[in-house]
């Protein structure tokens, strides 16, 4: 008894202190809502306002479906028609358009023949990621018509395209980016907080008179998850608001279980933090610190680059990185309502993780007690 | 005025506006001058937050003045070559991460020391420093001492006819305080100025001339001496058995007459409000007649700034639950052959000794010298390498944290949490000592009350005033009443008058049957211990009541008569004997 109300004090005053700091109060509530909105507009994956160009050779029923397709997008700027190959490879080397279609002449025959159709689409190697997207627009589109997609490249000849898949039905980059979203910025704001906490207390001396009390070392770390958890929390619930609503990406699965892995990948990180902490011996050195561990966490997590075309070594590390678990859960929740078996078998990771990185920075606190 | 006068200032004044968080704007200055003639050394000496380094920025043209005249080197200070000037903050400005040589040379440059002069200047410092032999030490890693000296080496490196040093002895013990009064007297050249801010007495007995700063004004400018004929007629002492000394100088301070007091040798020595004034009356053991002093300087600062408040009886010692004296009760604290080693390095060598309850032990010894490191590990905050210590029978092993709830601890520098208000600092810690609830409550309530917190209940701690803030580490380290009391040099930088204040409250909680360990470089607070401990170069090299230590000092060479005499004789020994050994 005695000994939670020790430790509630304690907690109480790491929240007072985090939260009674201008500059890290600033950090806290600004930094979630700025990282939303540009997040949300600046670096969004999707490729609008794009130029194509075609060489209808058939002229057909498919083709006129395609053509109307293209024309209909919203994400295509202009159509433009080039009379040969030959010149459709100068519009793109001169950035007249990004990619081209080339219908052949027996298109809508051979669709009309259930034979399948296939349609060569150029893409502009230069601009290699906006390409890759188009071509996956581009694919969509002729799917639709029954034709395949056949891609090649222009530009630089190392340059390769890859047929990438999409997950939500309007090509929307938002559904994607927005709920791996909330892992990222959980674990820039969590780990933030939890990496100055005992650098802050050694630096502004006051790490003796915290050692002089009758606390235990555990209890001295578990006072100090408190703050990180409640900027967990809150910012999962802000974002948990703010995604459907300003973005209109549909939350379809349970706000409860996303809660629950908040909570669990918070500890994680939190164990994370206090390591970094414990190591360093200021808050400038735990900054560093924060930040040399933040950047393979988020790279490493499937959020920018897909982590299948991770090399193999790269794997493993993936797979104990709780920053995957959570964009997984979190995007899982959001868009097919993950199921709560589903999320568990990502849930154990996590808390494995938040196991591990508590005992290492146990064990760091005691050793850099003195 | 004088023509070749080094500093001229006139009527200066000066305002600050709000902190901010309800804290008023404040004076720092008005109406303050004075005349500073070369090869002179001033004292400027006030207590906290009085205006001295104010004063010392204005004159280093750091701070623009709202009033007044300031003439540095017979020119305004607005046309002053800053280049002139050797001034040396309160923290040194030293980088830490940079060695010894690495800051002289980066200072030498700095103050525009010419690049062919670097080499000898450099050689020179080090030599007159005593530096010499750590060129490659970083300074963040030298002792208190050694890091005073180097920054004030750096702040003359381009040998500046004027030196303006600010409380450059603060948080050193008296050995280092000699050492860098010498230093300063070797670096001056015959026309050199100096103006050393301090509030530490001693150092103002070395002085010229000395200039009494109080809330923003000139209190008193002339020669010590003349300092102290203020308080002439008014001092008075009387030898009182070592059992009784506290007890009757505490009575004494709480009577209406009596300014000031302290143990001397012996003796309770007094300073009276008004000359008219007797001593009070000696109880029953308590020695002989009061007899007549002559006047010191700190007799003379005392009468000068005056306040006409009476201490009253320590209310927090009233809290403490009354232990009653046993002398077959164990030991409060007990170091047993402690022992502190880092990789090669002893810090510390088989100390042993043990603090009876109801007892004040002084640890004593020069900066770096394994006293710091003594204490530490008796309170449980570095692991002993060898030996053991215990505290209030709790081994500090095996059960660290009973250990840790048995005692209260008062830290060098004020290590609350400065963006937390009063309140939320009192419930942290009575939370953390287990008090909860009702409990929780009367504790701080007490504590507020006892210690007059009431005022400061809602403000950030870190925006209080440096007096204030010792009352509350105070209340946070005696909250729940605890059987032993650790304070680590608990009245580095902090004036005499809050200093007598702080001793009043601890002398009466010792009374109480509370252990008292206490690291100090004041002797005036040394002299207040049942006994001391001297730490020198890892080793204990002595053992006693202050007499003691004197007696022992006499019999190694013929030293002084005061227990710093004493202090600085037995290190002297000590370090005769390793040369002759290593001979």
């Amino acid at each position: 008894m005695s000994r939670l109300s020790r430790l509630a004090a304690l907690a109480l005053k790491e929240l007072k202190v985090v939260l009674l700091d201008r500059r890290a109060r600033t950090t806290l509530v600004l930094s979630p809502i700025v990282q939303l909105l540009l997040f949300g507009f600046a670096t969004t994956l999707e490729v609008k306002a794009i130029d194509i160009g075609l060489v209808d050779r058939d002229g057909g029923r498919a083709a006129q479906e395609m053509v109307a397709a293209l024309d209909g997008s919203p994400n295509v700027r202009t159509l433009r028609n080039y009379h040969s190959e030959a010149a459709l490879d100068e519009g793109i080397a001169r950035r007249e358009v990004i990619a081209g279609l080339i219908l052949p002449q027996r298109l809508s025959a051979d669709i009309a023949a259930g034979q399948g159709g296939e349609v060569l689409a150029l893409l502009d190697g230069r601009r290699s990621n906006a390409a890759q997207i188009v071509g996956g627009y581009l694919g969509q589109i002729a799917q639709r018509a029954g034709a395949e997609l056949r891609p090649a490249v222009r530009g630089p000849p190392q340059a390769q395209v890859q047929t990438r898949h999409w997950f939500n039905p309007n090509l929307d980059y938002l559904w994607f980016t927005m709920p791996a979203m909330i892992a990222v910025i959980t674990a820039v704001l969590v780990l933030s907080v939890s990496a100055q906490s005992v650098a802050r207390e050694r630096e502004f001396g006051t790490f003796d008179k915290l050692m002089i009390l009758p606390l235990r070392p555990h209890e001295i770390l578990l006072g100090k998850v408190a703050p990180a958890f409640v900027v967990g929390v809150v910012n999962c619930l802000i974002y948990a608001a703010a995604i459907p609503l300003l973005y209109g990406v549909p939350l379809t699965g349970s706000l409860a279980l996303l809660l629950l892995a908040i909570v669990v990948y918070s500890m994680s990180l939190v164990g994370l933090g206090l390591m970094i902490s414990c190591l360093a011996g200021n808050q400038q050195q735990a900054f560093l610190g924060m930040f040399f561990v933040t950047v393979p966490l988020i790279l490493l997590s499937g959020y920018a680059s897909p982590v299948d075309n991770m090399p193999a070594w790269l794997q493993p590390l993936v797979a104990v990185n709780p920053t995957h678990h959570m964009i997984v859960i979190s995007e899982g929740i959001f868009l097919k309502d993950l199921p709560g078996d589903l999320v568990l078998k990502h849930l154990l990771p996590m808390l494995a993780a938040a196991v591990v990185t508590f005992t290492m920075a146990w064990t760091l606190f005691r050793a850099r007690s003195e | 005025m004088a023509g070749n006068a080094l500093l001229d200032l006139d009527g200066v004044g000066k305002r600050f506006a709000s902190p901010g968080r309800g804290a008023p704007a404040m004076q720092a200055l008005q109406g303050v001058g004075f005349v500073l003639e070369p090869g002179r050394i001033m004292g400027l000496i006030g207590p906290d937050a009085a205006g001295k380094t104010t004063l010392l920025r204005i004159c280093a043209g750091l701070v623009v003045p709202d009033a007044g005249e300031v003439a540095v080197f017979g020119d305004s200070v607005a046309r002053l070559d800053r280049s002139r000037i050797g001034y040396m903050p309160q923290s040194g400005a030293l980088y830490a991460e940079l060695s010894v040589l690495q800051n002289l040379t980066l200072y030498a440059r700095l103050r525009g020391l010419s690049r062919e002069l670097w080499d000898e200047r450099i050689a020179h410092l080090l030599d007159l420093t005593g530096l010499a032999p750590f060129t490659r030490r970083a300074a963040g890693r030298l002792s208190g001492g050694m890091r005073q000296k180097l920054a004030m080496a750096c702040a003359v490196a381009a040998a500046p006819p004027l030196i303006l040093l600010d409380e450059p002895s603060v948080g050193v013990d008296p050995l280092s305080r000699r050492e860098i009064w010498q230093l300063a007297r070797d670096l001056a050249g015959p026309e050199t100025g100096i103006v050393w801010a301090t509030s530490i007495l001693d150092d103002a007995e070395q002085c010229d001339d000395v200039l009494v700063l109080h809330e923003g004004r000139r209190e008193y400018f002339g020669a010590p001496a003349g300092l102290a004929e203020f308080a002439a007629g008014r001092c008075w002492s009387t030898p009182v058995p070592a059992e009784n000394r506290r007890r009757v100088l505490r009575a004494a301070l709480e009577q209406p007459t009596t300014i000031a007091g302290r143990i001397d040798g012996g003796e309770v020595r007094l300073t009276l409000r008004s000359v008219a004034d007797q001593p009070p009356a000696l109880g029953e053991g308590a020695g002989s007649a009061w007899r007549e002093r002559r006047p010191h300087v700190d007799d003379g600062f005392a009468w000068l700034l005056d306040d006409a408040s009476v201490l009253k009886p320590s209310a927090v010692a009233a809290a403490f639950p009354q232990i009653a004296a046993n002398p077959d009760a164990p030991a409060a604290i007990e170091a047993i052959g402690l022992g502190k080693r880092y990789g090669d390095f002893v810090a510390v060598n088989d100390v042993s000794f043990s603090v009876a309850p109801g007892e004040v032990f002084g640890l004593l010894g020069p900066n770096g010298a394994g006293k710091s490191t003594t204490f530490r590990m008796l309170c449980g905050l570095a692991r002993p390498s060898a030996g053991h210590g215990r505290v209030a029978g709790h081994d500090l092993t095996t059960a660290s944290a009973e250990a840790r709830q048995a005692l209260g601890y008062m830290p060098q520098k004020f290590s609350l949490y400065a963006d937390l208000s009063v309140a939320a600092n009192l419930r942290f810690v009575a939370g953390a000592y287990g008090l909860a609830g009702a409990h929780a409550k009367e504790a701080i309530e007490r504590a507020v009350e006892n210690l007059s917190l009431g005022a400061f209940w809602q403000l950030s701690a870190g925006t209080l005033p440096l007096g204030v803030k010792q009352r509350l580490a105070l209340a946070a380290a005696v909250m729940h009443a605890p059987r032993v009391l650790f304070l680590d040099e608990p009245t580095s930088g902090v004036d005499p008058l809050v200093r007598r204040e702080f001793w009043h409250h601890i002398t009466a909680i010792a009374d109480r049957g509370v252990a008292v360990l206490v690291t100090t470089h004041f002797m005036d607070e040394a002299e207040l211990c049942d006994r001391l401990l001297l730490i020198s170069q890892a080793e204990a090299i002595a053992h006693g009541t202050p007499e003691q230590l004197k007696q022992q000092a006499l019999a190694v060479r013929t030293a002084g008569a005061t227990l710093e005499d004493a202090f600085i004789a037995l290190i002297a020994a000590q370090r005769e004997r390793i040369r002759a050994e290593a001979a």
